[in-house]
């Protein structure tokens, strides 16, 4: 293992800030005492920390973090941290919704504690502003299927009793559900950029635009399950609940292709060579 | 006729192609089912679908965005299909000083309609140098080639993310790149031959830098590069041919030979004379002449989602998801 890097500590601190805001938006749901500034505030504490983090790290390493499952992880816990603190500064009425997805990015956290800091080597086929676009486009789709995942969350939950007062506050089913399909209809935008700044990207890189690299392949059954799902919402009658379930769905595949497929092949994708 | 074109254009057969698409390409992936006919089939479904829904379904029409997005979509896939009617994907091994030859270059894959044109392509290698960080991992690739143009000759350098690109082919570096053996073989009746034999990927292979070669009437001969300069995983160095040096061992006839550059060895029909070393570079070539039409496509298709989305998120802020989501506080 790496020694201990003075990021790693910064970074650590970012995360117990993720954890304390969580703690509270529960605390508001149980206790029901509404402390959604805290939250808001735990929220920026940590993403102010992990910007440092990564600064720290990205000033000794001289590149970005977008190589290894730890630099991933860290820098989608700030890309999705931002997106969702902006979403819960502006929409006040779906501020509920944190009892949901911060427990998300704190899964994503303890992932990342149980990951050694380890130092990358930066590609050379990393080395262009196509990269940049590329993963930003990504972050904005997870982000915005993140907003999604909390949205139909409530949903689903308060279907059932022990849960039914944790989002009583929020509009109900169907104001929701439509809610939660703009922001899947904004992620499918974001998806296919992200598809079409990949492919550009592979080309300049590897000399192919799409070659069905595991990573492609899984990007693409994410792209047809999310366009596949805005299709049978707009054809059959779907209910609130069934639409939820469809977003979760999309979701964790959209998950396991960012998090899982890059990690478990060693396909040029990955830019080792 | 407008039943057969309702029916394939149906948003039911939409989602029969994706649910049938993203099974076979998790099969695929998960299992390693041989798919790539059935993924080609599916998407011409998907195709001729998407084309008869344009006609049959007015609100694809009526709506700008989503008419379109779903056009762009359409000549994405038509696109597709010509690229790979008409596409070239080939690996070739250039060495420093020697001219391309279409004959040399292996290839991969090749539309039934592709033209021609590679032989026209022409160019020699220059020298080269790869960048390695701590660890061997590579790091930048540099390299030089000379083409020949209307003016003269003209210098080009390539490397990471920078093709050559002449009648359409591209020319791209790769990892692979490697030590050949310049030899002349000096038959004891008959023109001398010079010639040279690509050692296996280097840094990949160093552990195997070996290759075989039978000279034209003589005997088949092994050889063995033995590189003065140990291969070190821990500090950055660079590679190239400028800074390689190295005994040549020959194994022939039951006779282990060493050689050092000029010196030769005489056996059974003639003499063997070991040259110089000379880096060679790995390209992949890629033709696919609708590149470009295939890349606006795509933009235009995100361009009509987005649209799409802006008048329908206008509609929704006048509604009373919009007044509920604006509200403040949090009741």
């Amino acid at each position: 293992m790496n020694a201990l890097r003075p990021e790693v500590y910064t970074l650590w601190m970012a995360l117990g800030c993720y954890f304390v805001g969580a703690v509270v938006s529960w605390q508001n749901a149980i206790a029901w005492r509404p402390r959604e500034t805290a939250v808001l505030m735990a929220l920026a504490a940590g993403l102010i920390l992990l910007a440092m983090a990564i600064a720290q790290r990205w000033a000794r390493l001289g590149h970005g973090p977008f190589f290894n499952m730890f630099e991933v992880l860290t820098s989608n816990l700030f890309s999705l941290g931002l997106i969702y603190a902006l979403v819960y500064w502006r929409y006040q009425r779906i501020r509920p919704t944190a009892r949901i997805v911060l427990p998300i990015l704190l899964i994503m956290a303890l992932w990342l504690w149980s990951l050694d800091p380890l130092d990358s080597h930066f590609p050379a086929t990393y080395a262009t502003p196509i990269l940049w676009f590329h993963v930003l486009l990504g972050k904005f789709f997870l982000g915005a299927s993140l907003v999604a995942v909390g949205i139909s969350g409530a949903v689903i939950l308060r279907r059932y009793d022990a849960c039914a007062n944790w989002f009583v506050q929020m509009a109900d089913d169907t104001k929701l559900d439509n809610l939660a399909w703009r922001f899947m209809q904004a992620a499918l935008i974001f998806e296919s950029a992200m598809l079409i700044m990949g492919a550009l990207w592979a080309q300049d890189a590897w000399g192919r635009y799409w070659a069905w690299d595991p990573l492609e392949t899984w990007a693409f059954i994410t792209w047809l399950t999310l366009a596949g799902a805005i299709h049978l919402r707009a054809a059959c009658r779907i209910s609130p609940f069934q639409g939820a379930l469809m977003i979760g769905a999309v979701f964790v595949i959209a998950f396991l292709t960012f998090f899982g497929v890059p990690f478990v092949t060693v396909a040029p994708h990955k830019g080792a060579v | 006729m407008t039943d057969m074109l309702k029916r394939l254009g149906s948003t039911r057969l939409t989602l029969l192609g994706f649910g049938a698409l993203g099974l076979t390409l998790f099969a695929r992936e998960m299992f390693g089912v041989p798919a790539s006919w059935w993924v080609i089939m599916l998407l011409g479904v998907l195709a001729l679908n998407l084309a008869a829904a344009l006609i049959v379904r007015p609100r694809l029409r009526q709506e700008t965005g989503l008419f379109i997005f779903h056009l762009a979509l359409l000549a994405l896939l038509i696109l597709a299909g010509i690229g790979r009617l008409t596409h070239f994907d080939g690996h070739i091994e250039v060495m420093e000083g020697n001219a391309f030859s279409a004959r040399e270059v292996v290839v991969d894959s090749r539309g039934p309609l592709h033209p021609d044109w590679l032989p026209s392509v022409n160019f020699h290698q220059g020298p080269f140098s790869v960048d390695y960080a701590p660890g061997v991992r590579r790091a930048r690739t540099r390299t030089q080639i000379v083409v020949q143009t209307e003016s003269g000759t003209e210098v080009r350098a390539l490397g990471d993310g920078v093709a050559f690109v002449a009648r359409g082919f591209r020319f791209y570096t790769t990892h692979n790149k490697g030590i050949a053996v310049v030899l002349t073989w000096l038959p004891t009746n008959g023109e001398a031959i010079t010639g040279a034999v690509h050692m296996p990927g280097y840094p990949l292979f160093d552990w195997k830098q070996d290759n075989r070669w039978q000279p034209p009437n003589g005997p088949d001969i092994r050889f063995w590069l033995h590189l003065s300069t140990p291969l070190q995983d821990d500090r950055a160095w660079t590679l190239s041919s400028d800074h390689v040096t190295g005994t040549l061992v020959v194994n022939t006839q039951g006779r282990r030979i060493e050689l050092m550059r000029g010196e030769s060895v005489r056996f059974g029909g003639g003499e063997l004379r070991f040259d110089e070393l000379r880096g060679w570079m790995g390209y992949r070539i890629f033709f696919d002449p609708t590149l470009p039409w295939l890349f606006g496509s795509a933009i235009v298709a995100v361009i009509g989602l987005a649209l799409q989305f802006w008048q329908q998120s206008r509609r929704l802020e006048r509604g009373v998801v919009g007044v509920w989501l604006s509200a403040k506080g949090a009741r």
